[in-house]
């Protein structure tokens, strides 16, 4: 039911773009002081016009904590924003909350905010920049990522 | 920046207590924390007063309880713990068999709205509410009662309680952290251990240890633990001596360090404090899942001391966490203990006594 209404959205949709994301990350809790490194990556889309968007994505941290590795997958909601021309140099933010599947709650929500970069060579759209998470008070976290997508 | 930001909130790396002088027995305090929202530390001859942990200007999140047993006879060691974590409430079972060294465990961890252990107010009991498991003191705390189960284990019964004297005693850490615990030792009347194995009757050959605990936990814990109950050789005059060892000492990585002089034995009805103990082995294989023997000794000079060796022969090594959430790297071992302990002058033999210890770490 959640993708009949992902793929509905996307084809209903004034504009929308699919993006493809990968990221490096260290992060901490805030409470047990135990630091974490890894990856996350996302399939999202966008739906909206050409300055606000929807963002509707399936991301995941990979985290490896103490020698042990955990896969935090989860649906990511928020709201994307650009600057700049659609054919030129401009920038993005990013501000979403996801629910997580985890081991410690059955649906960890997870705050990220990101921005940077966007540049669109030929069809593609491109967005580089640092990306900030975090589930306050337990842990935050951030790296850089890079985003590909297209613009339909 | 996070490290900043860690360093900002950290706790100290070690925190004078000597102000408390945990070697010398005091009447227990009216409450847990007092007026300026600390710990009442001190070592004490029971306490029973208000477990107020509302009143702690510690971190209420670092609050936990819960209630402890273990079992020791010739064939097995079973540790048994209903814990109310705050976020996580645990349930677990550990049959060990002494013979062959094979563990069976099962730890089952609830969170947050999940969590359904509770401790009473007086630490007298831990239950979970919606299966009814429990280990309570019966009998104004004269008989230790069980029935708890986990996932194909489970272990119903009944102890009583070995000499009349609890070690009691409130530790008292940074902020408004601390905790209190009861120890004692136990007998068992009778009691049903099942593992997906075989089920154990154990009667009263089984000794065992039991604690009861409450308090505002460090973050960062690491320690060694000593424990046993059995029978010891009076050098006087050749007597056979009920007698108990109770040792936790803190390890590197404990934040803050705290001496607050957890050890001591139990002769007679009394508990008395042994004033410094050390543990002394090396960590063998990859894991530190084996060791060598373990000296367990005093300082030099001390008149009331240990002078002992424990010998592992089995382990429980339990290695879990969640990301960023807690970690454990607990290893559990059951031996035999032997030497000597001097108190007042007297020398009590122990040879062979079965015991646990303890060399772990946890980050809450």
């Amino acid at each position: 039911m959640p993708f009949l209404l992902f793929f509905g959205l996307t084809a209903s949709a004034a504009e929308f773009g699919a993006f493809a994301t990968l990221g490096g990350d260290v992060s901490t809790g805030l409470r047990t002081g135990l630091d974490g490194g890894g990856a996350h990556g996302e399939l999202a889309v966008e739906l909206g016009g050409e300055v606000n968007a929807v963002h509707l994505g399936l991301r995941s941290y990979v985290t490896w904590v103490k020698g042990a590795q955990y896969n935090i997958p989860g649906v990511n909601l928020g709201w994307a924003h650009t600057l700049g021309d659609d054919d030129g140099l401009g920038g993005y933010t990013l501000v979403a909350v996801g629910g997580y599947r985890s081991d410690v709650l059955p649906v960890m929500p997870i705050l990220g905010l990101g921005g940077g970069v966007q540049w669109t060579p030929g069809p593609l759209t491109m967005r580089a920049g640092p990306h900030v998470f975090a589930l306050p008070p337990f842990f935050v976290g951030g790296g850089l990522e890079l985003s590909v997508g297209a613009q339909f | 920046m996070w490290t900043l930001l860690l360093l900002a909130c950290a706790a100290p790396e070690t925190f004078d207590v000597s102000a408390d002088d945990y070697l010398t027995q005091r009447p227990g305090p009216d409450a847990l924390i007092n007026e300026d929202g600390l710990y009442n530390g001190g070592w004490y001859e029971s306490f029973e007063g208000r477990i107020n942990p509302e009143d702690s200007v510690g971190a209420a999140g670092a609050f936990k309880s819960w209630l402890h047993f273990s079992l020791v006879n010739d064939d097995c060691v079973v540790s048994v713990n209903l814990a109310d974590m705050g976020t996580v409430g645990n349930t677990a079972i550990m049959v060990l068999d002494a013979q062959s060294g094979s563990v069976e465990v099962r730890s089952i961890n609830r969170t947050f709205g999940e969590n359904t252990v509770e401790v009473n107010g007086d630490i007298t009991e831990s239950r979970d509410t919606v299966n009814g498991d429990f280990i309570r003191m019966a009998d104004g705390g004269e008989r230790i009662e069980f029935n708890v189960q986990a996932d194909g284990m489970a272990i119903t019964g009944s102890a009583r309680r070995l000499f009349a004297e609890e070690f009691v005693q409130i530790s008292r850490f940074h902020d408004g952290y601390g905790q209190a615990q009861w120890y004692g030792r136990m007998q068992v009347e009778q009691a049903t251990v099942i593992t997906p194995n075989t089920t154990l009757t154990l009667g009263p050959e089984t000794l065992g240890t039991y604690d009861r605990m409450a308090g505002h936990r460090r973050t960062e814990q690491a320690w060694n633990w000593l424990a046993t109950v059995g029978t010891a050789v009076r050098a006087s005059d050749g007597a056979e001596v009920l007698i108990g060892v109770e040792v936790t000492t803190e390890k590197e990585g404990s934040r803050p360090q705290v001496d607050v002089k957890k050890h001591g034995v139990w002769i007679g009805d009394t508990f008395s404090k042994i004033p410094s103990v050390t543990f002394d082995y090396e960590v063998l294989g990859d894991h530190g899942q084996l060791t060598s023997d373990w000296v367990v000794e005093s300082e030099p000079g001390d008149e009331d001391r240990l002078d002992l060796v424990f010998v592992p022969q089995a382990v429980r090594h339990d290695n879990t966490g969640y990301a960023w959430f807690f970690y454990s790297d607990f290893h559990q071992f059951i031996g035999t203990l032997s030497g000597t302990i001097t108190l007042d002058g007297e020398v009590y033999t122990l040879t062979d006594m079965p015991a646990l210890a303890e060399d772990s770490s946890l980050i809450l």
